[in-house]
């Protein structure tokens, strides 16, 4: 054991081991941190569209849509946001164990700090309508067959034969409207004459997405048609701000409205979903 | 000169040690016998193989000179690597039968005793025997929290440094391997 010590720097001589350069460590360090952050960035990004679907998910018309609260957040619980949620917080939580100090920290302290500042950025990225713009552009760009993967509701939306049906403007002309559905069929949707009472002309512009309540017409029709009783953005009038599209004042004004006319709508809407039960 | 040498401390002469080797080696001779001393109480290895651990522990600590982080120990940074060292080497001894060594005086037995409230009542020679046993039986998680803790007389924030753990987490392991050293005693009715 007298000679280890001479060994090892014999063998440190012969072997020309040297010290690895300080700067493989630093940039090992930084690439932890920076994976971190990015872990945690895309981490907030899925919590503001997690936000962002529960504040718009139509919680007034669960009924209508799925029959029942329970089976409506089951439904439109955005699933996809929450997996990459989960799967983003796991991530950082592996590069931040990587990182010189984090040793010192339990596993739920790191846990609970990674989802904290996700939370905190993602209510920030919210705020600045990051996410509906997120929401928004993935949707476009992705084949609509995809779109219920990213907005549960989507798949709500579609089913004219219940009296549900969405998509964007194609062309306005006087109370018809023709829109293309999800699936790019082209509807031509007569407007009741409530809905061009309350919605603003300048909202129904062409390519706004939007959604409608009211009932499929079969008879004396060419094509595709659709009676609208309920007519809303897609993305909610919260979004619409957000995005720039309407002025806050207007979207008070058209809820004022909306308020006057609920009941009555709200009626002739039971009456038709009755009769389409019949 | 070289009783400046001898005065510095083992963070200044890992700094020297990077622009001069021979620095190096009084490291080396600094902590050749605390770690081959640690190795022997946490495995089971022979002389031959705790000195060729040594020879790859060393290389590791001069390869990762720059990666010393200097608001550690220079102490708790060599037991982390020997540590590490030690358990990726561990499914090379775990089969074997051989007895921990166990050459503690009666400072662990003190130790021990007044936390798990023993009273001594055989000789050192046998106690070192029993503790020995003792030691062999209990898993190397709990057997080095003991080790590092009252024979290597650390403080918890150090061995929170050596394994990478938390301090809780440490306060739980050393009482969970009291625990397992007094049910062993009780179990194979050894006497201490």
């Amino acid at each position: 054991m007298k000679n280890l010590s001479q060994k090892i720097i014999n063998r440190i001589k012969q072997e020309g081991i040297e010290p690895t350069p300080k700067w493989e460590f630093v940039l090992k360090n930084s690439f932890f941190w920076g994976a971190f952050g990015l872990a945690v960035i895309i981490g907030a990004l899925s919590f503001s569209i997690i936000f962002h679907t529960l504040l718009n998910n139509d919680w007034d018309l669960h009924m209508q849509l799925s029959g029942g609260l329970t089976k409506f957040i089951i439904i439109t619980l955005p699933y996809f946001w929450l997996i990459l949620l989960t799967l983003f917080i796991v991530i950082a939580y592996i590069n931040i164990r990587n990182t010189k100090k984090a040793y010192k920290y339990s596993l739920s302290m790191i846990i609970g700090g990674v989802i904290l500042a996700s939370f905190l950025l993602g209510i920030t990225f919210y705020n600045l309508g990051l996410a509906s713009s997120i929401d928004r552009n993935l949707i476009q760009k992705l084949p609509t067959r995809y779109h219920s993967i990213l907005d549960a509701k989507a798949g709500l939306w579609q089913r004219p034969e219940k009296g549900f049906l969405s998509g964007s403007i194609d062309s306005l002309d006087g109370d018809i409207l023709k829109l293309k559905d999800q699936n790019g069929d082209i509807w031509e949707v007569l407007l009741s004459e409530q809905i061009l009472e309350i919605i603003p002309s300048f909202v129904l512009e062409n390519d706004l997405k939007i959604k409608i309540m009211g009932e499929e017409i079969k008879e004396d029709c060419f094509g595709k048609c659709f009676y609208a009783e309920m007519l809303r953005p897609f993305d909610g009038p919260q979004d619409m701000i957000k995005g720039g599209m309407i002025d806050k004042k207007t979207v008070e004004e058209m809820n004022l409205r909306m308020q006057r006319i609920k009941p009555m709508l709200q009626g002739r809407i039971h009456e038709n979903i009755k009769m389409l039960k019949i | 000169m070289l009783k400046t040498v001898n005065e510095k401390t083992d963070e200044e002469l890992a700094l020297l040690a990077l622009k001069d080797q021979d620095y190096f080696l009084l490291l080396v001779r600094r902590y050749e016998e605390k770690l081959t001393r640690y190795i022997s109480r946490i495995s089971n290895l022979d002389k031959d193989e705790i000195e060729d651990v040594l020879q790859d522990i060393f290389i590791k600590v001069y390869r990762n000179l720059n990666a010393f982080d200097t608001s550690l120990k220079f102490s708790s940074w060599i037991y982390r690597i020997s540590h590490n060292e030690v358990i990726s080497n561990y499914r090379k001894f775990k089969n074997k039968a051989k007895i921990i060594s166990f050459d503690g005086d009666g400072e662990f037995i003190k130790n021990i005793a007044d936390d798990l409230d023993i009273e001594k009542e055989i000789s050192l020679e046998d106690l070192k025997i029993n503790i020995s046993l003792i030691l062999s039986k209990m898993d190397i998680k709990y057997r080095e929290v003991l080790i590092l803790r009252f024979m290597e007389g650390n403080n918890y924030s150090e061995i929170s440094d050596i394994l990478k753990k938390p301090e809780g987490t440490i306060a739980t392991l050393l009482n969970r391997a009291k625990k397992q050293f007094s049910q062993i005693i009780e179990e194979q009715e050894i006497k201490i």
